[in-house]
């Protein structure tokens, strides 16, 4: 019965079906004019998508932070380089981050390679321009990753908008039905 | 047929197309908040930059000063670090002026859709945004 009323899509969303005419709609077999049961079996999907966009927006966030310590860790193969091509060997002097809070003085022998923390406890020495190039992949895949899940987004959006907008009207179709049964009784 | 409204006016039929801009509506308004949010730390970081730039200035010109880059600090002469502060200022600036583009193009389109639909649905739709 739930079977007809979604389509398979978008990364596995259903898709909430616009109701054209609730007085058919109502009249459906599954339905059998029924107001509550429909009313709570819209619910429950509405319930539901509000869950995998909560989902989406957790992953959005996620990347939304990941995007910008990517692009940061380019900007400093960006200034190792750029050392390298004015001052030569010559050491650059900083204040290193040691721990939370806590800096201290160190020298930095610019060389030809940088090591790229790559996850599972594994580091790997990459020659600066590999560094770049591997970086600026990860940062296009995750922004590619990110314009997907605001597709996503923007698709499921639409399901519970529908399934508002449903909702009220199966909602109104009920009180309307009601009145006039008091009328006639009455 | 007609649908035997008259005597509740409430009862407007919503037609597919009315949905479909129902729910373009509400999609580019959640746009619409996320670039919101986006433009004010752009902004606060603007501003901290032009902080920044202002206090450079009363800077001894001979001194080193201390310049964070990602988690460290590099040592930078004054200019050198006005000049790096002058750059990111000039990207951030453009920046901001893509979103603040943005913005307003989701403004125009949604005042239309907003228009719309008012114009169809009258009172029984609300779209005003929580603010």
């Amino acid at each position: 019965m739930v079977d007809e009323e979604k389509k398979v899509s978008h990364a596995g969303i259903p898709q909430a079906v616009f109701v054209e005419d609730v007085d058919s709609f109502m009249a459906l077999s599954a339905n059998k004019g029924n107001a509550e049961k429909v009313l709570r079996r819209l619910d429950e999907q509405h319930n539901k998508y509000k869950f995998m966009e909560l989902n989406l927006l957790a992953k959005r966030k996620r990347l939304k932070n990941q995007i910008p310590d990517l692009e940061r860790s380019m900007d400093m193969i960006r200034l190792l380089k750029k050392h390298k091509a004015e001052s030569g060997e010559e050491e650059i002097l900083t204040e290193f981050l040691l721990s939370e809070q806590l800096y201290s003085k160190a020298k930095i022998n610019p060389k030809n390679t940088v090591y790229l923390w790559l996850g599972a406890n594994v580091m790997l020495e990459y020659t600066l321009e590999d560094a770049a190039d591997l970086l600026s992949k990860n940062i296009e895949s995750a922004k590619q990753q990110e314009t997907t899940i605001e597709e996503d987004l923007d698709f499921l959006r639409d399901q519970f908008t529908t399934t508002e907008v449903n909702m009220a009207r199966v909602y109104n179709w009920d009180v309307k039905r009601r009145q006039a049964l008091n009328n006639n009784s009455s | 047929m007609p649908p035997e409204s008259q005597k509740m006016e409430s009862e407007v039929h919503i037609t597919y197309d009315d949905q479909q801009k129902i729910n373009k509506f509400a999609r580019l308004n959640a746009k619409y908040e996320d670039f919101k949010e986006e433009i004010q730390g752009r902004k606060s970081e603007l501003q901290n930059l032009e902080d920044a730039i202002s206090e450079l200035m009363l800077c001894d010109e001979t001194n080193q000063i201390m310049y964070k880059e990602g988690e460290i600090f590099l040592y930078k002469d004054v200019s050198n670090a006005q000049n790096s502060l002058e750059e990111y200022k000039h990207e951030l600036l453009t920046v901001a002026a893509n979103i603040e583009r943005e913005i307003a193009t989701l403004k125009e389109q949604i005042d239309e859709l907003k228009a719309h639909l008012y114009a169809k649905f009258g009172n029984n739709i609300h779209l005003e945004m929580e603010e």
